[in-house]
């Protein structure tokens, strides 16, 4: 068999055989060719038999587009592979939105002392990744007097807290009925439900993260890895839409906890404050408290110019914290000037000047 | 002729050798041993469960009152029936004379007034069984403000109407009026159970579930472990005005932080 190769100029080279100079550059080019195509190929020696999709969930529906048959079927697929990666049988289940319902988040800037309780119980109700980790709310410590959360940090590592010259702002999903993530994401993976809750539709997430760049309260936390929980931490309460387990490279965010509050229950967060600064429940209600916070409390919205519309508000109780009125901090300094070791007595009938009643009104006794 | 031009392609072309070679070797090393990536992922952070128990902050006293004695329950009129309280001088309401000696309780944060046993001027120490209560609650620190001194069980109001403990935010309602208001409508307080007002399970807790009445000011609280993401790690605690945190704002304004211009 004869070779025929051809140099640039057309003309055929070294009278039928392959030159030396073609041969090597031949296989100088398969070589790098071979190389690259290794290169290429080796990250699926890392790949397992999890990470490898069946024919049935590769030509798995979009979740609005599946009938109740093709649920269940994902269902019980979902029931399975649960059970085989984390030893759980999980109870799961997809649950609809409740008509009439429009849940909101109020948050009370004056009650929150920054524990961070929120944060873990989130992560242990959620089947969250403990390694690398993804956590939903961020509770960033706020100097006073501003609301520039450039200038909050989230990393706080103080003995006690709430630490006096600071405030507490806990930030997670807004659910905004005008959410930027929905409008960027490329195959409709993500999308507002009739209750404003914004959802992910983790089997149709393709990973490419716009949606993570798109939100403008950092929200949305990527799975870089496989996510890890601990045997035994797996919560079997689970729902196709909020807590079921991730796969690796899916977005994930706060959902309100819906497979809780859809079914009438109050979301982990909130369970867990130790100082009821969290209020959750349907703004459409007048009765509920979330209506009456808004009707009648200072209440603001994060980056309200960005026009999101969140569906989580902030709220005060009065113009400072206990013990931080400077009004009231004079008030004390003053009498306690001029009353000495009078000052505190109650008002009674034989004593005190009506000034100390206005002393009264102010608890600062009580300052920790 | 054609052998200078030749000897150099040829040259050109040796020297590709090494090169396909090291490219050939290139390719053996990744399929044998691919580099991989290997982020820094730190191992769990892991917090006990019974920190996030879902449960009122602390347990509230309920009728009928009653304290721990030694292993038993016991209730307060057992001994109050035996020991009576005069409670406050005569004539000056919930008030103290300032006539009348007054005994100093240490309760770790500034002392506060017993009134006991007004009528022989004389006030006993503290009963050992109440020495556990650390009154800090701010102006109002008379017990018969809100213990009843005929009947140490109950409460009272202020126009000396007794209320059970179960009804004690109505108490306490006497000072504080706007928190009890916000808590009648939900924006004070904590609700669990369920959000919706229709379900059986929605519970309001009650003052006393969170607040200490005789130290109502919350404590201050260990936080739980900060996050640790995978691109950051670790932060240290640092001051949110470190610049260390604002790489951007260092670069743009180098003198303001005595950097090198």
């Amino acid at each position: 068999m004869t070779v025929r190769i051809y140099e640039g100029s057309g003309e055929p080279a070294g009278g039928g055989s392959m030159s030396r100079r073609s041969f090597l550059r031949t296989g100088t080019a398969a070589a790098g060719g071979i190389t690259a195509l290794a290169a290429a190929l080796s990250p699926l020696r890392e790949l397992t038999s999890d990470d490898i999709p069946s024919v049935e969930s590769f030509v798995q529906k979009h979740y609005k587009e599946m009938t109740p048959k093709d649920m269940e079927a994902a269902l019980a697929r979902i029931r399975a592979r649960v059970e085989k990666r984390c030893g759980v049988r999980p109870e799961i289940r997809d649950i609809r939105p409740l008509d009439g319902v429009e849940f909101v988040y109020a948050l009370n800037l004056s009650r929150c002392i920054g524990c961070r309780k929120c944060v873990h119980a989130c992560v242990a109700e959620n089947n969250q990744s403990r390694s690398p980790e993804i956590q939903y709310i961020r509770v960033i410590e706020m100097p006073r007097g501003t609301l520039d959360v450039e200038q909050g940090n989230h990393h706080y590592d103080r003995p006690k807290v709430p630490d006096e010259g600071h405030f507490y702002l806990p930030v997670q999903c807004h659910q905004c009925a005008n959410p930027p993530c929905v409008r960027v994401c490329p195959v409709e993976a993500t999308w507002q439900e009739p209750d404003g809750i914004t959802v992910i539709d983790y089997d149709w997430c393709i990973g490419c993260r716009y949606c993570e760049a798109a939100c403008p309260y950092w929200a949305r936390r990527f799975n870089f890895t496989q996510p890890r929980i601990p045997a035994g931490q797996i919560n079997p309460n689970m729902s196709y839409l909020s807590n079921r387990p991730r796969g690796k490279g899916v977005m994930e965010k706060c959902h309100y906890c819906l497979h809780r509050t859809r079914t009438g229950r109050m979301p982990a967060c909130l369970e867990v404050c130790p100082t009821g600064s969290r209020k959750f429940g349907n703004v459409l209600d007048p009765e509920s408290e979330v209506s009456y916070i808004l009707r009648t409390k200072r209440v603001f919205v994060l980056k309200e110019e960005a026009g999101t519309l969140p569906r989580f508000f902030y709220y005060f109780d009065e113009r400072y914290p206990r013990g931080l009125d400077p009004e009231a901090i004079e008030i004390e300094r003053r009498l306690r000037a001029e009353e000495g070791d009078a000052y505190g007595a109650l008002p009674g009938a034989d004593g005190p000047a009506p000034q100390r009643v206005a002393a009264a009104r102010w608890d600062g006794g009580s300052v920790a | 002729m054609a052998s200078a031009p030749a000897n150099r392609r040829m040259g050109g072309a040796l020297a590709g050798v090494p090169l396909a070679g090291g490219f050939v070797a290139l390719a053996a090393w990744m399929w044998l041993a691919p580099p991989g990536f290997d982020p820094q992922i730190a191992e769990p952070v892991m917090v006990e469960r019974s920190l996030l128990a879902v449960a009122p902050r602390r347990s509230a006293m309920t009728d009928p009152a009653s304290t721990d004695l030694g292993g038993f329950r016991q209730s307060c009129n057992g001994c109050h029936q035996i020991f009576t309280v005069t409670g406050s001088p005569p004539g000056a309401g919930t008030v103290p004379s300032p006539a009348l000696p007054t005994a100093e309780v240490d309760t770790g944060q500034g002392a506060a007034r017993q009134e006991w046993d007004s009528d022989t001027g004389r006030v006993p120490a503290p009963p050992a069984l109440h020495a556990g209560i650390a009154l800090r609650h701010g102006l109002n620190n008379r017990c018969t403000n809100c213990h009843d001194s005929k009947d140490l069980e109950r409460l009272r109001l202020h126009d000396g109407k007794p209320i059970p403990y179960s009804q004690v935010a109505m108490l306490c309602a006497q000072c504080h009026g706007t928190v009890y208001r916000d808590w009648e409508r939900g924006s004070h307080g904590k609700t669990l159970g369920a959000w919706s007002n229709d379900m059986a399970e929605k519970t309001r807790l009650r003052c006393s579930e969170c607040h200490d009445p005789h130290a109502p000011a919350y404590p201050k609280y260990t936080p739980l472990p900060g996050p640790n993401t995978l691109r950051m790690g670790r932060q240290e605690a640092t001051h949110a005005h470190d610049e260390k945190h604002r790489p951007l704002r260092r670069l743009l304004s180098p003198h303001e932080n005595g950097g090198h211009p």
